[in-house]
């Protein structure tokens, strides 16, 4: 049985800075270590990327499996979310939850919408549930969200709205680099700020 | 774990701003805001003392939130990681290379590099008496 729903806000800052912050993986495991405090790459096809993120719960490692893809410039997936180790018992061997976060300039191109779909596959003993792993997930989401939307205003107070020049940087690591490059980095001014929006 | 105040100028010149070396706490970040506004971390280690702005090089953290870790004398970025050295600001350690390995090969956009330059900004001080004292135009 399937329970679809939609979280959608504003994020107070540019599509470029939005997304440049959540290719920015290394600080998934520093900034979100409340969450998961580790935060690996297990493999790579393409724009898809299996990952594993684990945390410490009792003495045991923990954790979950997933796939993260990437469709340019600005949409993320991530579904086959497994426990890790695989024998755990967790939600995940009942419920399938697959997400599509996009985002996109509101009209006046200043800032960003979020917009996260969520489909979970529900077996009938848990349906009655439904509303209560939509909450907790959608709670998850905001206060993830909260800390990087910190970020990217701490960001913005040093070095100007919209700034992604450190992200351009050769030496800066980012997942699909190439990529992010070839959408938000033709237009950028000396400051590092974005000339225009790219085409979404 | 660390500690903040603000540091009032001395002898109401407006001038300088310093703090009690007494005051500092040995092998921990002692976090101060001088009167011009920037926030520094001042280590007492070993017998030195070293000041540093709080803007992390790499992205911009306040790294006064960051870990400090005594064994190695290393400040961790709370954004990132990154680790640096607080005897001479150096970079010292990115804790997510391992983890992430398998991206990290050069591409078009994307050449890594062995030993990243990032340093912490020192910020500049003198010793008067009992007291470490902040020039306002020392910063470099």
């Amino acid at each position: 049985m399937k329970h679809r729903f939609s979280l959608i806000y504003e994020l107070d800052t540019t599509v470029a800075c939005a997304v440049a912050a959540y290719l920015d993986a290394e600080h998934y495991a520093n900034l979100h270590n409340k969450y998961s405090p580790r935060y690996a790459v297990l493999s790579q096809d393409g724009y898809r990327l299996e990952v594993e993120q684990t945390w410490r719960y009792a003495g045991w490692t923990i954790g979950q499996i997933y796939t993260a893809e990437y469709q340019p410039p600005a949409r993320f997936l991530q579904y086959d979310i497994r426990p890790s180790p695989w024998w755990m018992a967790s939600i995940h061997h009942v419920v399938r939850t697959r997400t599509d976060l996009r985002y996109y300039p509101t009209p006046d191109g200043e800032k960003t919408i979020s917009h996260l779909e969520v489909e979970l596959d529900i077996p009938f003993w848990l349906w009655p549930l439904r509303h209560v792993l939509e909450r907790q997930l959608c709670s998850l989401k905001r206060e993830k969200d909260q800390e990087d939307i910190e970020m990217i205003q701490r960001r913005a107070k040093l070095f100007g709205r919209g700034n992604i020049k450190d992200y351009l940087a050769d030496h800066q690591f980012l997942f699909h680099k190439d990529a992010f490059v070839e959408h938000f980095g033709g237009a950028v001014e000396a400051d590092g700020s974005a000339v225009s929006e790219p085409r979404l | 774990m660390t500690q903040q105040g603000i540091v009032g100028a001395v002898d109401g010149s407006d001038e300088r701003d310093s703090v009690p070396v007494a005051e500092l706490e040995e092998d921990r970040p002692n976090v101060y805001v001088l009167s011009s506004g920037t926030k520094v971390l001042v280590f007492r280690r070993n017998g030195q003392i070293r000041a540093f702005g709080e803007v992390c090089p790499h992205m911009g953290a306040d790294l006064s939130e960051g870990s400090y870790c005594p064994k190695t004398g290393t400040m961790a970025c709370p954004w990132h990681g990154y680790r640096y050295s607080i005897d001479d600001g150096r970079f010292v350690e990115n804790p997510n290379e391992g983890s992430m390995a398998l991206l990290r090969v050069p591409s078009k956009h994307y050449h890594p590099e062995r030993q990243p330059s990032y340093c912490l900004r020192s910020v500049l001080f003198e010793i008067r008496g009992d007291r470490v004292d902040f020039g306002r135009k020392r910063d470099r």
